[in-house]
């Protein structure tokens, strides 16, 4: 109750204007939503995120792809990469890998990091997609998908400078995407509700 | 068309159908377990895995294990070894969730160490408890209905033991008293034969000085360390306050 008290007047003083009351409950509700639907998705998930070296390669160039891993000690896990890339090996021992067309399958037992490496075309691009399974919780869920597009020579040659390593992209999970876009709807309804009014 | 080859005919649709079906299929005592050793190595464990990903994922006509079959042969991979109350080696599942106690009347231990829900992890027990502390076993009764349920598998103190009946049930592993190992030292050797770790622990033969080991080996195999460790400090306060007296 202290603390609402102070969040009202810290938006008073902050912000010029005056704000009601039932406001500053909406906002705190939505952030208690927030907050117990995040700690819930994180506690104890299988995380698996995948960075390329480049998400530019250039053409007929070979890139690294990692899989970081974390929330078990045993998985199965299906890359799938684009048509026109061919993958070309890992440094994960050759009996927990295999391999079948665009799709490289790997056991993890125990590992945290898997590395693989992939060539690129002449052109053209697409999407890494994966999917992971934990048999001991009996657990899927997919690998954020990863958008690569293929180089030129000449045209890498031209921006070699702007060439950049991709970022990490967050997993996603079967169980949480649900639980964020209810979270994400209730807090732009209750937020919309509230300054229905201004 | 007669009954014969209309039966072998529907028999080979059906077989046809299956196939096409691609059915994953169940194999071996431990699943997974290629080379029969009663172990799944990381190449077992990893071939089970690839396969299941192949099959469920990507559609792939392979032979793999069911979802329930490859977290045993998972689960059988993972073991930690500990070092019994009669001083021999044991590995056991890290995750063990299936327990025959060799008598029942460490009902008491177990449940102290598994807590509300102990009796889920027992899937078999001597008979002893019912025979010899009939009214121990009626409290339990009573808020644990279910343990009338529990398969009795005979008694070492009756030479009733038996040691096929616990193998059918397939345990993760069987508890059993130290003052019993001689007489259960043909049925330790079958079950170990059979891949079923058997560990001795004590609190009858030298309570005094056994007590607290046995119940930080049992919380070690059960995963119940924290748990065994609180009950192992009560047992010791308490046995303190009885010597000072």
């Amino acid at each position: 109750m202290i603390f609402s008290k102070k969040l009202k007047n810290y938006y008073k003083i902050i912000g010029g204007i005056k704000i009601k009351w039932k406001f500053g409950k909406i906002v705190l509700f939505s952030l208690a939503v927030t907050i117990l639907i995040s700690s819930t998705a994180i506690a104890g998930e299988v995380k698996i995120i995948r960075t390329l070296s480049t998400t530019e390669p250039v053409a007929n160039s070979e890139f690294a792809v990692t899989l970081n891993v974390s929330g078990t000690d045993v998985a199965g896990i299906v890359e799938s990469i684009p048509e026109g890339f061919s993958y070309i090996g890992t440094s994960h021992p050759e009996t927990q890998t295999s391999q079948s067309k665009q799709k490289i399958f790997f056991s993890v037992i125990g590992e945290t990091e898997i590395t693989y490496r992939v060539k690129a075309p002449l052109s053209g691009g697409g999407a890494f997609t994966g999917t992971w399974y934990d048999p001991l919780d009996k657990t899927e869920g997919v690998i954020a998908n990863t958008d690569v597009i293929v180089k030129s020579n000449y045209s890498s040659k031209s921006n070699y400078s702007s060439k950049s390593e991709a970022q990490p992209q967050e997993p996603e999970s079967k169980n949480t995407p649900f639980l964020s876009t209810v979270a994400m709807i209730a807090i732009i309804g209750l937020s919309a509700y509230c300054l229905r009014d201004y | 068309m007669n009954t014969t080859v209309k039966r072998r005919l529907f028999v080979g649709i059906l077989l046809c159908f299956l196939i096409s079906l691609r059915i994953c299929v169940a194999s071996a005592a431990i699943p997974g377990d290629l080379n029969n050793d009663n172990m799944i190595s990381r190449a077992e464990l990893s071939d089970a895995i690839i396969s299941y990903m192949k099959f469920t994922y990507a559609g792939e006509s392979v032979k793999c294990l069911e979802k329930d079959m490859l977290r045993e042969t998972a689960r059988k991979h993972f073991t930690i070894t500990v070092t019994d109350l009669a001083g021999r080696e044991v590995t056991v599942p890290t995750r063990v969730e299936r327990v025959v106690l060799g008598q029942s009347l460490y009902i008491q231990e177990f449940a102290a160490l598994e807590g509300e829900n102990f009796t889920e992890k027992i899937v078999g027990w001597g008979s002893e408890l019912e025979t010899y502390d009939m009214d121990t076993y009626n409290e339990y009764l009573k808020k644990y209905p279910e343990i009338e349920n529990i398969p009795t598998v005979g008694s070492l103190n009756k030479n009733t033991f038996d040691t096929e009946a616990i193998i059918s049930l397939n345990p993760d592993l069987v508890i059993m008293p130290l003052m019993m190992k001689d007489i259960a030292q043909k049925s330790t050797e079958n079950l170990e034969n059979a891949g079923i770790p058997v560990l001795f622990v004590d609190f009858w033969k030298d309570p005094l000085e056994n007590t607290q080991k046995s119940i930080l080996v049992m919380g070690q195999v059960l995963g119940r360390e924290k748990r065994a460790e609180d009950i192992s400090r009560f047992y010791g306060e308490q046995m303190d306050k009885v010597i000072q007296s």
